[in-house]
């Protein structure tokens, strides 16, 4: 944690003649396992095993889980790749994690080093749907009795002034007192340091001395009162007169900043300084001796001290891994730079599988389940199972308690994935801090003044401590009039909408509107006070300072959470205003002038604000109806041009729904061959061939229905569904509206209102001839039953437009053909009309014009055709061809006129109100359901033959296929929707 | 052997002498010593001293023997060497240090000697007391 510095530190702060001698340390790990390859390869996709022989140096015995394996042409080289150790290796093969990109041949050679790095652990869904970790790890009890997560602090560096041996030996300290566990305590520490000599080595706080120079593992086996141990892994690094650090080399930019996660730094090194000893993503640890004044003699004499936040590693800079690097070609004098990366860094570049937690009632049974779930433990899972940090760098956890239904991340990197965990739930982020140490935390401008009551404040910087020339942005003006924040209040079986505004529900003088939604709530008073630090940040009176320190000064970083109190006088700015107050740093430099020695830290910061007013916010809701007398009809507009502007399909996502592999997604629709992704993370094998339809919303929302079980939930991206409203709550919603619990429930359908994220749900009793269906209507988080009943079950379709929801669909079994129309929130019936008879139709959806009010609603052998919402209905039944049934295998443009359409034949189109049909030749024979994406002339079709795109109305097709004939040699597709725009 | 001045030069500390003593004598130069290397101007207008000690040598002219005999203590454009020189003490006292010798980009030469030849030494470390 951060802390204060005390009187003595500030002298020295403040005193002449500081200056450091920079130090390098770049760690090359031991060999533990030297073998080669004994496997001819016939793919280099998804290779999780190596068998060897040849064994050369080590015991397979001595290879541990997280190690990292190099394979190369030669001994001991990399150039093939790297991998990572994922399980204890046997006789014959050692295991590694997936990997697709090692060009493995026989007879290669395999090092195995002593190297604990960052690696994603990739999740593996089996055929039948059961998720196993790191590729074969089964589910048992991970997430009810957890791991301890150990944090043992930064690697360590020593120089010893003389030669080490004998008695001439060195001490490191360690700390693993700040190691954490879910769910239950720490109850022992085991500490091992292979040639070092330990004291206290069972307790959190161990002194390791080392009687020689050289490069040491040290480990730390973290104990939990539940019985679960984990292992850490870090570094002291020694050296002495033999076994010098490198100090020919400059530093160039040193900087932490809060926007970019953590810290990086360059440096420039010569030929003389083992250039060629470096391998690629080595650890560097940046150290200096660092010199303060109290020069009374004036000779030059200083005091070697080091001041830092962590007691034994003050002499430590900063901690990274080489990300790149450039080489100077000089004939006399070679030199590379190196740029040096912290965690941050390395978790952004490495891409991660999507994935969730759901909220469970009990004792979970799978790896996405949690029992009272909070962001805490969806982040203990990221960081212990999906990826290598908990084992190689400390992480902190949020301490915050508030519990969710279901926490999410998509496809992308770490990095990301852990900023989607925590910032849009509790407004927390990751940042690393100058030993590369994981904070997890909210930001301090977003707490309670209550809770800020623990952040100490680093020094009250004076104008001792700072150069003339200060920068400093003041805003007069708000950016924000008003803030409207809204989330839940979850106690694990319900969830409560909470809403808020700051400073109330008139706005400020000046500034926009932001809103803020999805948020965890604790309670209607935290949400309150939240509100009001949110717009007290955004309208931050003095949101940029910039100064020089002119003092090495590294107690100052960007994380964990820290103050600076500052001052400003009225005679230092020719406006003459003051400040006094406190400053967050935000991003931190260590400039080292190579020609004095100097490193002097510079700091831009923010003031703190402070929560002002705020009021219990109004739940939103759609307008009500207006009291307008009925307009009369609009004319047909005409049909709508091609956009001649943006290129590309202008569609962001296309999802479809397969009868037996679920719902796949695409999000490079534009691209020649895109990637299709699996949205049925969470769903059993049978549970993902039970839906029935997929919605997708403005927002990237996905909404899936099984007749069965309910209502399913997620973020298209996030790879995973949840199901929201399932059995149970519709049974208890048929007794609270007096339905005999005796007859069987069932989900209809679900309508989707897009630009909200609004939801319409019709479910009730399946009664032979006497079913009772309710529309609910809200939103996913709150949905309510409407008293407005239909008797339309069976095969319906649901719609929103033009203020109005449509259902569509058969009543009794399917001998009658219904439209239903309610008012915008299901407050009233306003139609109930019998569409066209005959025909043996099992199923009745419909094609809805989003801005007329053309819909066609359809069954086997007729099309029954409305163009003012369902008051008069008109006969389109086609003449010659029968009309399949799916979902979508009848398409309309948003203005009603064109369509396209799937018989029992052939495709059809059709650019004059289903008037007239003609062929699409240019699509292969299928089952082809169609989607208009939003002008008359795109439309993407999908069918077991693939998925295509036309931009011409069907005169010509691209093939959008991508690899989803990979996972789904032959689809059947019962439902797709897109997102355009 | 008492010399008028006790300023030295070596490789190591082991190894230094007085400049007289060297193979080529050199003279004596004016030795300037800064407890640290520059001054920076804080907000309420005092001053700080920031980084290492330096000293400057200086010679008004050197010969080319002499300058050719100092050389053989940095080949390069700087290394790391030992001197004796003076400190802002008193008059008489000269202390031993580590420092970095740093040899003049340019050399203004006159005929067979160098005029205004300066070496600096950055970064001095305090080895003992004198």
């Amino acid at each position: 944690m951060a802390r204060a510095a005390t009187a003595a530190e500030l002298a020295s702060f403040r005193s002449d003649g500081q200056y450091s001698r920079l130090r390098l340390a770049i760690i090359k790990p031991a060999p533990v396992f030297q073998a080669q390859v004994n496997q001819a390869f016939t793919t280099a996709d998804k290779i999780t095993e190596i068998t060897y022989n040849n064994v050369t140096a080590g015991a397979y015995a001595d290879i541990i889980d997280g190690m990292t394996v190099w394979i190369g042409s030669t001994s001991g080289a990399q150039d093939i790749g790297r991998a990572r150790i994922r399980k204890a290796a046997t006789s014959a093969k050692i295991y590694i994690g997936e990997e697709s990109e090692l060009d493995l041949e026989n007879d290669q050679y395999i090092t195995v080093v002593a190297e604990f790095g960052l690696w994603p652990r990739h999740i593996y869904v089996a055929a039948t749907g059961t998720a196993y970790m790191d590729y074969d790890l089964a589910y048992s009890d991970q997430h009810n009795t957890m791991n301890p997560v150990p944090v043992m602090g930064p690697h360590a560096v020593a120089e010893y002034d003389g030669t080490l041996g004998g008695a001439n030996t060195i001490d490191t300290e360690w700390d693993a007192s700040d190691s954490w566990v879910l769910g239950s305590t720490i109850s022992g520490y085991s500490w091992s340091a292979p040639g070092g000599n330990i004291t206290d080595g069972s307790t959190a706080t161990p002194t390791i001395s080392f009687d020689a120079p050289g490069t040491y593992l040290v480990s730390c086996t973290v104990t939990a009162a539940n019985g679960k141990t984990t292992t850490g892994y870090r570094y002291a690094r020694i050296f002495d007169n033999t076994d010098t650090p490198i100090t020919q080399f400059s530093l160039g930019r040193c900087e932490g900043s809060i926007d970019a996660g953590g810290w990086e730094f360059e440096v420039t090194l010569h030929d003389d300084a083992d250039i060629d000893d470096v391998y690629d993503q080595a650890l560097v640890i940046l150290f200096g001796r660092d010199f303060y004044g109290n020069d009374e003699s004036h000779t030059g004499d200083r005091d070697e001290i080091s001041i830092g936040p962590i007691v034994d590693r003050e002499n430590i800079i900063a901690i990274g891994w080489i990300a790149e690097e450039t080489l100077a070609i000089n004939p006399s004098e070679g030199a590379a730079r190196f740029d040096v990366r912290g965690p941050q860094a390395w978790l952004k570049s490495m891409t991660g599988f999507p994935g969730g937690q759901f909220n469970s009632t009990s004792a979970p049974a799978a790896w996405t389940d949690f029992e009272d779930l909070t962001v805490d433990k969806a982040l203990f899972n990221f960081i212990y199972w999906r990826s290598t940090a908990a084992i190689a760098i400390d992480c902190r956890k949020t301490g915050d308690t508030r519990l969710a239904a279901l926490l999410e991340y998509g496809t992308g990197d770490l990095w990301s994935q852990m900023v989607e965990l925590t910032t849009p739930t509790i407004l927390a982020a990751p940042a690393c801090d100058r030993y590369g140490r994981l904070f997890v935390e909210i930001d301090t401008q977003f707490l309670a003044i209550a809770s800020r009551s623990g952040i100490p404040t680093v020094m009250t910087l004076t104008k001792l401590d700072r150069e003339q020339a200060v920068d400093v942005e003041r805003i007069t003006t708000p950016d924000v009039s008003q803030i409207s924040i809204s989330g839940v209040s979850y106690d694990g079986l319900t969830g409560a909408a909470i809403f808020s505004l700051a400073p109330g529900h008139v706005f400020k003088h000046f500034g926009r509107i932001e809103a803020m939604d999805r948020l965890l709530m604790e309670d209607q008073t935290g949400a309150n006070t939240l509100a009001a630090a949110i717009i007290a940040r955004r309208n931050n009176e003095w949101p940029y300072w910039r100064m020089n320190l002119q003092q090495n000064n590294r107690l100052i970083d960007i994380t964990p959470r820290q103050y600076l109190a500052a001052s400003l006088d009225e005679t230092e700015n020719p406006r003459g205003v003051s400040f006094s107050g406190n400053l967050i740093p935000r991003v931190v430099t260590l400039d080292h002038d190579a020609k004095t020695r100097m490193l002097s830290t510079s700091i831009e910061a923010e003031a703190e604000t402070i929560p002002g007013l705020s009021v219990t916010g109004t739940i939103p809701d759609s307008p009500p109806p207006p009291s307008y007398p009925p307009l009369p009809g609009m004319p047909d507009l005409p049909a709508f041009p091609s956009w001649p502007g943006r290129p590309g399909t202008q569609i962001r996502y296309v999802v479809i729904l397969d009868d037996t592999e679920g719902i796949w997604f695409t999000d490079e629709f534009d691209e020649l061959s895109p990637r299709w992704w699996s949205m049925n993370g969470g769903l059993t094998a049978a549970q993902r061939a039970a839906l029935n339809e997929v919605h997708i919303s403005r927002t990237g929302k996905i909404y899936s229905l099984n007749t069965a079980l309910g209502v399913y939930y997620g973020a298209v991206g996030k790879g995973t569904l949840q199901i929201r409203y399932g059995a149970a709550w519709l049974a208890a919603q048929m007794v609270a509206a007096g339905q005999n619990p005796a007859n069987p429930d069932k989900f209809w359908t679900i309508g989707l209102r897009s630009q909200t994220d609004t939801i319409a749900l019709l479910a009730g009793k399946n009664v032979l001839y006497d079913s009772v269906i309710y529309p609910f209507y809200g939103t996913i988080n709150s949905l309510v039953r409407k008293t407005t009943t239909t008797e339309i079950d069976r095969g319906a379709s649901l719609t929103y437009g033009g203020n109005k929801w449509i259902a569509t669909g058969t009543e009794g079994f399917g001998f009658d053909r219904k439209l239903t129309r309610w008012t915008y929130n299901f407050g009233t019936r306003e139609a109930f009309s019998s569409l066209g008879a005959g025909g043996t139709l099992t199923y009745y959806h419909h094609a809805r014009a989003g801005i007329t009010a053309k819909l066609y609603a359809f069954g086997a052998d007729i099309c029954d055709y409305t163009d003012d919402n369902g008051v008069f209905i008109t006969d389109k039944a086609p003449s010659g061809f029968t009309l399949n049934q799916g979902r979508k295998n009848l398409g309309c443009d948003p203005t009603g006129q064109y369509l396209m359409a799937q018989t029992s034949a052939a495709t059809k189109r059709s650019s004059d109100y289903a008037a007239t049909w003609g062929a699409i030749s240019s699509l292969a024979a299928g089952t082809w359901s169609f989607i208009c994406a939003a002008n008359k002339d795109r439309w993407v079709a999908a069918s077991g033959v693939g998925v295509m795109y036309t931009d011409d109305f069907g005169d010509s097709w691209t093939d959008k296929t991508g690899n989803l004939l990979d996972f789904i040699p032959s689809p059947v597709i019962l439902d797709m929707a897109i997102l355009t725009g | 052997m008492t010399y008028p001045l006790e300023i030295e030069i070596g490789a190591t500390a082991e190894t230094m002498e007085n400049l007289q003593d060297l193979t080529v004598p050199v003279v004596y130069p004016k030795d300037l010593f800064t407890p640290w290397s520059e001054n920076i101007e804080l907000a309420d207008g005092s001053k700080r001293g920031a980084g290492a000690p330096m000293a400057v040598w200086t010679w008004a002219t050197i010969s080319q023997a002499e300058r050719d005999q100092l050389r053989e203590f940095c080949t390069g454009a700087s290394s790391t060497v030992y001197i004796k020189t003076s400190t802002n003490d008193d008059a008489d006292t000269r202390r031993i240090y580590q420092a970095t010798m740093i040899w003049p980009a340019g050399e203004d030469i006159d005929f067979t000697h160098r005029r205004d030849f300066t070496i600096q030494f950055r970064n001095l470390v305090l080895q003992e007391e004198a």
